[in-house]
């Protein structure tokens, strides 16, 4: 048996860790077909202005309601604007709103659980009783609420949302912070004369810095829906922005005569949501492996 | 000599709440030790699981706080000190640790842990913190190389070579080295025991070596002391004493327990029957042996036996001897 | 690499034979050979060491031999005779209880071994059940007198704790109980003492000694600690790389070894 290792060879080893963590996502056929539909979705975004065939916004009266043609991929809604340009440019508004409301999440998020997970005593005490009653509220009602008292708007949206939902994250960072606590290199790095804060940022976040990407792929999913679902009752982007959830709204009153004007942004949040649970599934089982 | 470290009646209780009766215990690791360790002079702190060798020995390094009493070293208290003031110190006082595996950063490479040992306590290039990293890796046995390896690249005698390595990087005056070769295999041993000893003669390295077993201590120690239960029960100066005039009955348990050299040697142990080790007398006010000690006598389950010096360098804490 | 033997081991009743046994360990980019053209014999009533280096082999041999080696693992060559027959060529059907009837196995972590749910009574009385078509009662009974054989003191307070409350010495002998319960020809240790303190490792192997006295079986006994070896083996087989490079009796080894690795492994001794 000679799998002992012989020779020392200058290795780039961090390259092949990685390597190793993009070999096991490649090995799971579902986590790949996510990553090429995430990444589709992502180019569609980059390059909307570029793709799209014709101005989301423009009206155009005379051509409601038209069917697939070379000019209009999808045909047009109610009012005359091209869908498929609205659906290309809704790709790019759901992924910068979702990512601000991620970022925001794991900005409040992610601090207040290292903190709590770190510190330990009354710190953490005082600040679960916290998490505690932000988790204790309804979290969609709540947003809801907030953004109704806020004027309707993209922007109070995102802060509503962020506001209550990065309190289930703030938990899941301190259980892994008070875990990675525990471990032994964290004695090493105390007799290293680390000091407190280098022990935070160079050795507990950088070890959960893979399970917290898992739940933010995980995550981006559900914030897609949630924005959709705000802007299909009107608290979050406002007509005439192209968004898929305001695609769903305008066509409420075409359900039965038109049904394919709910179908095609219904399809899009379907598909996207979709490959990102894959992706962020894969991702799982590749760290956990 | 200096008196470099010492423990002044040193104790540590941990709490403990039964799952099913509810009832908090205390369960005491460390029973009130005072032990002096002198420049120049290493201590083997021999004892078995539970006697709570390792606990004394992150005390000594300030990386635990006992519950009474106090570490010292150099005469200044290491216990219930801040980080931020431990940490010139620490470039004096470091710990080799026993599980080579989980100690290091696993995000790392072994050089950028070492590094960080380096990056800490003194201003230093890039360059100048490279060399030292190669110096170091080349003194304990490993190519320079290595430095740019993840620790599950390593085989466990290597890891635990890297381990010395950022133990020792700053030339520390006192090593806390617990049970730094029982993680290896048997053949791997006897190199790192010639290799702790060649680095504390070069370096002026003064050890308190943790171990439970008694054969690793003619290498690298000149005073051994017998842990049982929270307490020094025996301590010897091997300049002056040989081991085998050990007199505390625990000792001589360990002895004969001892697995022979070659076939020939073999003898049988005498603990024929079965005492549930898990039981310690939990009373100050008894000899906590006293339950497996084959010569107890009444005053044994009434009365604490103290370290009293029986010949130059040779204390036991027995009253029969 | 060259085969030495020591023509001191008699042939004796066998309670395990194996014959050039060839194990590989198949995977996606390379196949490694884990035990290759293995030789083995344990002989009734004797301690049969197995020493060598971590990533030798050996434990593959062990778990080899009780048909519980890793799904990659693949057995390419050999015969391994347990109790007279051959297990590997043995239809499956029967298989999995004429091992367990013939061997027993313990490993090295006994708290890990054990389950931590279930209390050490109902452990030992599923391990009798496996055997027997019994009564639970009666079941209840042999567990109780296996562990007084393996001098386990209160015995019937026992029975009702969990693994965890027990320290590992007395969850090693409670192993030793569940494995050796219908006194199997073979009773296989896989590093049995390493995670334990060196008063308990005494104890052990006096206990792993006794029972081989009384009930004649045989133990394999892997271990890398020479002194162990030293202490209470009859046989001894060194292991390198998947290799037997020496076997012989244990006075044999110890007072003229052959191979030049052997020689390095007694002088690595402290």
């Amino acid at each position: 048996m000679q799998v002992k290792i012989q020779a020392v060879k200058r290795s780039n080893a961090r390259f092949c860790s990685s390597h190793g963590i993009i070999n096991r996502i490649l090995t799971q056929k579902a986590a790949v077909f996510g990553f090429v539909i995430v990444a589709l979705i992502i180019i569609i975004a980059i390059t909307a202005s570029v793709i799209a065939p014709n101005d989301p916004l423009k009206v155009n009266m005379s051509m409601r309601l038209k069917g697939l043609s070379s000019l209009y991929w999808l045909g047009t809604d109610n009012l005359g604007r091209c869908i498929a340009s609205r659906l290309i440019w809704g790709a790019r508004m759901s992924l910068i709103y979702s990512m601000c409301v991620l970022g925001l999440m794991m900005a409040i998020g992610i601090p207040i659980g290292l903190l709590s997970g770190y510190a330990g005593g009354r710190i953490d005490t005082f600040i679960m009783r916290i998490i505690d009653i932000f988790l204790s509220l309804p979290t969609f009602l709540m947003a809801l609420a907030i953004a109704g008292m806020l004027e309707p708007s993209v922007k109070n949206m995102i802060i509503a949302m962020a506001s209550v939902w990065w309190a289930p994250y703030a938990r899941i960072i301190r259980g892994m912070a008070m875990q990675t606590k525990q471990q032994d290199f964290m004695l090493a790095a105390k007799a290293a004369a680390c000091t407190h804060t280098q022990i935070i940022f160079r050795h507990i976040l950088r070890n959960i810095a893979p399970p917290i990407i898992v739940m933010a792929t995980l995550e981006i999913g559900s914030i897609i829906l949630a924005i959709a679902s705000f802007s299909f009752i009107g608290l979050g982007a406002q007509p005439p922005t192209p968004e898929w959830g305001i695609m769903l709204s305008d066509s409420k009153e075409f359900m039965q005569t038109q049904p394919q004007l709910m179908v095609y942004p219904g399809i899009a949040i379907i598909v996207t949501v979709m490959a990102f649970n894959l992706l962020g599934e894969g991702l799982k089982n590749a760290i956990q492996n | 000599m200096e008196v470099l470290a010492e423990t002044l009646n040193i104790r540590k209780t941990y709490e403990k709440q039964n799952l099913f009766t509810k009832k908090r215990e205390q369960v005491s690791a460390v029973n009130g030790v005072s032990l002096k360790i002198r420049k120049g002079c290493s201590v083997g702190l021999i004892g078995e699981s539970g006697s709570g060798k390792s606990t004394l020995g992150r005390m000594m390094v300030g990386l635990e706080t006992p519950t009474e009493g106090q570490a010292l070293f150099r005469g200044q208290s290491i216990s219930n000190i801040s980080l931020r003031k431990m940490r010139p110190l620490r470039r004096n006082i470091q710990m080799i640790f026993q599980n080579s595996s989980s100690i290091f950063d696993t995000s790392y490479t072994v050089g950028e842990s070492i590094a960080e040992v380096i990056k800490n306590s003194e201003k230093v290039s890039k360059k100048e913190c490279l060399e030292k990293v190669e110096t170091i890796l080349e003194q304990v046995g490993l190519d320079a190389l290595y430095a740019q390896r993840y620790p599950k690249e390593l085989s466990g005698g290597q890891r635990q070579r890297a381990n010395i390595a950022r133990a020792l990087v700053l030339h520390p005056e006192f090593v806390v080295c617990d049970e730094p070769v029982s993680s290896l295999d048997y053949s791997l041993r006897k190199q790192i025991l010639t290799l702790l000893n060649d680095l504390r003669n070069k370096f002026g390295l003064t050890y308190l070596f943790i171990t439970h077993d008694l054969n690793c201590v003619p290498y690298v120690c000149d005073i051994m002391a017998i842990m049982y239960a929270g307490k020094i029960v025996e301590q010897i100066d091997l300049k002056k004493n040989s081991m085998q005039n050990a007199l505390h009955p625990y000792t001589s348990l360990l002895f004969s327990c001892i697995p022979a050299k070659v076939p020939a040697e073999r003898k049988k142990c005498t603990m024929e029957s079965i005492i549930d080790t898990t039981v310690i007398p939990d009373s100050k006010y008894c000899c906590r042996f006293f339950p497996r000690c084959p010569c107890c006598t009444e005053r044994c389950t009434n009365e604490e036996p103290l370290l009293k010096e029986v010949a130059s360098g040779h204390f036991v804490a027995c009253h029969i001897v | 690499m060259q085969y030495k033997t020591n023509q001191g081991v008699q042939s004796e009743n066998k309670a395990l034979e194996i014959r050039s046994l060839s194990l590989d360990y198949i995977m996606p980019d390379q196949s490694i050979h884990a035990v290759v053209d293995l030789n083995l014999v344990a002989r009734t009533g004797k301690i049969t060491a197995l020493v060598g280096e971590s990533g030798s082999g050996k434990s593959t041999v062990a778990l080899a031999v009780m048909g519980i080696q890793d799904k990659n693992a693949v057995i390419s060559n050999g015969e391994i005779y347990l109790a007279g027959t051959d297990i590997l060529s043995m239809p499956k059907k029967g298989l999995r209880s004429y091992i367990s009837n013939h061997a027993g196995i313990i490993f090295q972590d006994p708290i890990d071994s054990l389950n931590p749910l279930l209390t050490v009574g109902e452990q030992l009385v599923e391990a009798v059940l496996i055997h027997e078509k019994i009564t639970k009662k009666q079941a209840f009974t042999i567990a109780l007198n296996q562990l007084l054989a393996v001098s386990l003191p209160q015995p019937e307070e026992l029975m009702k704790k969990y693994p965890f409350m027990l320290s590992g010495g007395m969850c090693q002998r409670v192993m030793i109980a569940i494995a050796s319960v219908f006194r199997p020809a073979l009773l296989i240790a896989d590093e049995p003492t390493t995670a334990l303190d060196v008063t308990v490792q005494a104890q052990i192997l006096h206990q792993l000694d006794s029972m081989r006295k009384r009930n004649g079986t045989a133990i394999l006994l892997i271990t890398h600690d020479l002194g162990v070896v030293a202490e209470i083996a009859d046989d001894v087989c060194v292991m390198k790389d998947g290799y037997i490079v020496e076997s012989g009796t244990v006075d044999d080894i110890f007072s003229n070894p052959q191979h030049l690795y052997t020689c390095q492994l007694l002088a690595a001794a402290l």
